[in-house]
């Protein structure tokens, strides 16, 4: 026995055995019921209520996952499901998949019902604190309905052209309107206090008088013999008096000015009345119907829309943080050669991708919008050359409430 | 008492055979050569490693030396090789069984570059048995 030892290393064989044992005793024993744990929380926390799930089976082997009695609790109405489907199977070709195709041979949704009656109402999961940056709830409404904004126009401009009523304005005397009424008598009223102001300006002691009042008061010597004292005080109280008698005439003059600029702005202010005004009289005019869309608008499709703004906004917290990418860096050249991929197709071989089997269904309930419908795809594939089966797609059910009671659509 | 060169026995250790040091040499080239290491034989091999007792130094010198060698030099010859292997009329069958069959699809023998580091890493077998028969003897003339 070599001190290095030999080519094997044989201690590692027990440890190894352990291993894919204990592997194999997890996966049969313990794996299903592992998932269907999982699922059930990070589910939860995903609906923001309580998510059951009734059934899970998987299958290393087999290749397939199987879902069965999935319940997801309506988070304003938790004694009703959000959704709830009664089976769901995802099986793949285990001898493809070791040949790097996909082929699904079974991927089936069953009996999917909307607003579906719970046993027992489920539990909610208090709500997480609202986010301070972005847009809330109203912007995104907004978001979602200005493209439906957006053709209501379109349409009801289209509607009116066709009617040769695209300018239906053309009618109407403007200058009857209340507001172009005002605005004129505004226009006039102020050309008529300009010239009176500027009269007022006019009468108002120039620079040229306030001058001479201050060279005579320079001129005034302080009185050396008392006989002069009594007249240069007299002279003194006349400036003073002048000089009073013009602070007087620009104060009142600019009291007025305020008073006047007050009334003016005032008027101007009420043009937005007289606008409201003006709408209503072409309202009159063109016999538009008295109606409040924003309300009407807001009782037909406020609630649903802000429902599934409200359940998108829910889901999209919770995967948001998954979605957001991190920074990355430009890639830069790779140092080694990418090289060439050929493919080798046998004509009777499989596609690269194979679905051939794919089932939806669904069932009416009382509250939701679904009816009891069925529709089943098969052999979907990259290559139809090489399975040689024609796509077939079908589509049947019925409404009930709606009195469709059944329909069939082939192809 | 070590002798030959400086770190020989890191690289070569006493009483090694000379079948350790051939298969640290072939692997490390493989992996070296080879571009990805997402394919399944490279997988198996580095599992394989686990088990196996090559000296692992020799085996990272070797890749290591390949691959720089690969990526400044010997790439466009590999790809090439690779090619010609892929493109080559009387192999066509081979390869259409390869890649019809179970679980060989999954070495992406199918990429000319994957193709031609394993073709590579085999012509150069006789290469590395010369070498490592060689450093053998100087391990046991060193020992001796």
């Amino acid at each position: 026995m070599s001190r290095y030892g030999g080519l094997i290393r044989w201690k590692f064989a027990i440890p190894l055995v352990g291993f894919i044992v204990a592997v194999v005793v997890y996966v049969m024993m313990f794996l299903d019921a592992h998932v269907r744990d999982a699922v059930t929380h990070y589910a939860t926390r995903l609906n923001g209520a309580e998510v059951n799930v009734g059934r899970l089976r998987t299958s290393v082997f087999g290749g397939f996952v199987e879902l069965e009695k999935v319940q997801l609790t309506d988070p304003e109405a938790p004694e009703f499901n959000r959704l709830e489907w009664a089976k769901m199977r995802f099986e793949l070709s285990g001898s493809a998949l070791l040949r790097g195709k996909v082929v699904i041979q079974d991927a089936s949704l069953q009996d999917i019902q909307i607003r579906s009656k719970r046993e027992r109402p489920g539990y909610v999961l208090p709500p997480p604190p609202p986010e301070p940056e972005g847009p809330g709830l109203k912007e995104k409404t907004m978001v979602l309905l200005q493209p439906v904004k957006q053709e209501l126009m379109q349409n009801a401009m289209a509607f009116l052209k066709e009617k040769n009523l695209d300018n239906p304005l053309k009618d109407v005397n403007w200058e009857e309107l209340p507001s172009t009424l005002a605005v004129k008598g505004l226009q006039s009223e102020l050309q008529a206090k300009g010239a009176s102001w500027k009269g007022m300006l006019g009468s108002l002691p120039d620079a040229q008088t306030f001058a001479s009042m201050k060279a005579d008061l320079q001129k005034l010597k302080p009185p050396t013999d008392p006989n002069q004292i009594q007249t240069a005080i007299g002279q003194l109280e006349s400036i003073r008096a002048q000089a009073q008698v013009s602070v007087m005439q620009v104060e009142k003059l600019a009291q007025q000015l305020q008073q006047e600029a007050a009334t003016i702005q005032s008027r101007i202010q009420n043009l937005d009345e007289l606008a409201k005004q003006d709408l209503a009289m072409l309202g009159q005019k063109l016999k538009l119907p008295d109606l409040d869309f924003k309300g009407l608008a807001e009782e037909l499709a406020g609630p649903e829309i802000k429902r599934y703004v409200r359940m998108i906004e829910t889901y999209y917290a919770q995967i948001k943080p998954f979605l957001e990418s991190k920074e990355q860096e430009a890639p830069s050249k790779p140092l080694r050669r990418a090289g060439r991929d050929y493919s080798f197709p046998l004509a009777n071989g499989l596609p690269s991708f194979w679905l051939q089997s794919a089932q939806i269904s669904s069932k009416e309930t009382a509250e939701g919008p679904l009816g009891d419908m069925s529709g089943k795809i098969t052999h979907v594939s990259t290559q139809p050359e090489l399975i040689a089966q024609p796509t077939r797609m079908s589509l049947q059910g019925g409404f009930r409430q709606s009195q469709i009671l059944s329909f069939c659509r082939c192809g | 008492m070590s002798g030959g060169f400086p770190g020989r026995r890191w690289l070569a250790p006493d009483e090694v055979s000379w079948l350790q040091l051939f298969l640290a040499l072939f692997c490390g080239s493989l992996l070296g050569w080879t571009p990805t290491l997402v394919t399944l034989h490279t997988i198996v091999l580095l599992l394989l490693l686990v088990f196996i007792r090559v000296p692992l130094l020799l085996l990272v010198i070797t890749a290591a030396i390949c691959w720089i060698l690969g990526a400044f030099a010997i790439d466009p010859w590999i790809d090439a090789l690779g090619q010609r292997l892929l493109t080559a009329k009387d192999l066509q069958g081979l390869w259409t069984q390869f890649y019809n069959a179970p679980v060989l699809p999954w070495t992406r023998f199918s990429n000319s570059m994957v193709t031609g580091a394993v073709a590579l890493a085999l012509a150069c077998s006789p290469l590395w048995f010369i070498l490592s028969w060689k450093l053998r003897s100087m391990v046991q003339s060193a020992a001796n």
